[in-house]
């Protein structure tokens, strides 16, 4: 049988090397395997010759929201529903340290993949008052207030990537709706604000909001892949090899396609309506850089 | 009239199954015709494009990709229009086609 001598030395006979995947290298061959890695990320390809696993086929999320002729838009620029944090809370939550929110860290804060169903009104409550021997009502004006605000989108996790994001919007959402407690330097502090913003500046003004109930569901009809959760996202997984999650992730099975669906309640502090709510300023627009809708 | 006969007393060398000469039969001490696997050509075969560090030097691209520098071979077979000669046709700048690994384990059988 012919002895084949390998560019690294070691003796290799006709089948691939029990060592060699695409997990992390055992110290013995971290020699060889890091001159090779070297020479195939400068050549950008991947061990195996498989594709990337961020821009595999179908992956929908574009992170850094890329503009057709490839440049960054800047997050302002961003029309896509995104629910977010004031910087220093959010520093609290999804930083880029943050192993299972880190994701989100990318696009600062929850952006719906695809375009959700939302549902919002605005209501006048307006009094009926019953006036004897009269044709018709009397009307009182009592007070307004905007309803409750549902949004309802839809995620797939077609790689990893994508399997991480969903999974760090899922624990955002729990965190959102949980307060500060016992040992914490924070306890006593109700659950976090968030903000609201999509579709541009008119319609959703980086809106002040409370989360008052979040609901995934784990649909029984779909495939669920394995992900590694809170693990670093330059991972060395490809698509088309088996995820290593042992030792530096938590293998999570999620859904190739569910739904999340979140109800915010739009919430103004009575210092920024006192001083600068004036129906005048609402109507001309002048007051959505105060988040009022 | 003298009709040739194969001399089979002498030991033949033994290919493995990744090298290119792995499913060639011998006729005595002879290769017969080469017979090169065939390789699939998968829709979502990543594209290349050789450049320096690879330039002459399909063995080290194997070895990169697949751990197996004796796989030298197998980029000329996945693209036979491109590459005809398996050393010298990898200059830089020449494009083609990267088989994937379970795809040579598969059709080679390793």
């Amino acid at each position: 049988m012919a002895n084949l001598s390998q560019p690294d030395g070691s003796a290799q006979s006709g089948s691939f090397p029990s060592n060699f995947n695409a997990g992390p290298a055992s110290p013995a061959s971290v020699a060889a395997t890091d001159a090779s890695s070297a020479r195939l990320a400068s050549s950008n390809i991947n061990r195996g010759a498989v594709a990337s696993a961020a821009p595999s086929a179908g992956s929908v999320f574009n992170l850094n929201f890329i503009s057709t002729n490839g440049t960054a838009l800047p997050t302002e620029a961003d029309w896509r529903v995104r629910i977010s944090m004031a910087p220093a809370t959010a520093n609290l939550f999804y930083a880029s340290t943050n192993p299972i929110l880190g994701p989100l860290y990318q696009t600062n804060g929850v952006i719906f993949p695809y375009t959700p169903t939302i549902d919002i009104s605005h209501q006048a409550r307006w009094n009926p008052t019953t006036v004897t021997h009269s044709n018709y009502n009397s009307y009182f004006y009592e007070g307004s207030e905007v309803s409750s605000i549902t949004i309802r989108g839809e995620f797939t996790v077609q790689n990893i990537q994508e399997g991480q994001y969903l999974m760090a919007a899922i624990h955002f959402f729990r965190s959102c709706t949980k307060m500060f407690f016992g040992q914490s330097t924070l306890a006593g502090t109700p659950p976090p604000v968030v903000y609201l913003d999509g579709f541009g500046k008119a319609y959703f003004p980086r809106v002040p909001c409370v989360v008052q109930s979040f609901n995934h569901q784990m649909p029984a009809e779909v495939d669920y892949i394995t992900v590694p959760v809170g693990a670093d996202l330059n991972l060395n997984n490809t698509a088309g090899q088996p995820i290593n999650v042992s030792g530096y992730a938590i293998p999570q099975r999620l859904p190739t396609a569910s739904s999340l669906s979140v109800t915010l309640q739009p919430i103004y502090s009575r210092t920024n309506i006192q001083n600068n709510f004036t129906l005048e300023g609402f109507s001309r627009g002048a007051l959505l850089g105060n988040g009022f809708i | 009239m003298a009709t040739f006969t194969a001399d089979t007393s002498t030991t033949r060398p033994v290919y493995d199954r990744n090298s290119p000469y792995g499913r060639t039969d011998f006729y005595g001490n002879f290769l017969d015709l080469i017979n090169l696997p065939t390789i699939p050509k998968l829709a979502d075969d990543q594209f290349f494009t050789v450049n320096k560090t690879y330039q002459f030097r399909p063995d080290l691209l194997a070895f990169d990709l697949y751990g197996d520098a004796a796989l030298w071979w197998v980029f000329a077979v996945r693209n036979p229009n491109i590459i005809r000669d398996p050393v010298f046709d990898m200059k830089p700048g020449v494009k083609f086609f990267l088989p994937k690994k379970q795809t040579i384990t598969a059709a080679l059988g390793i």
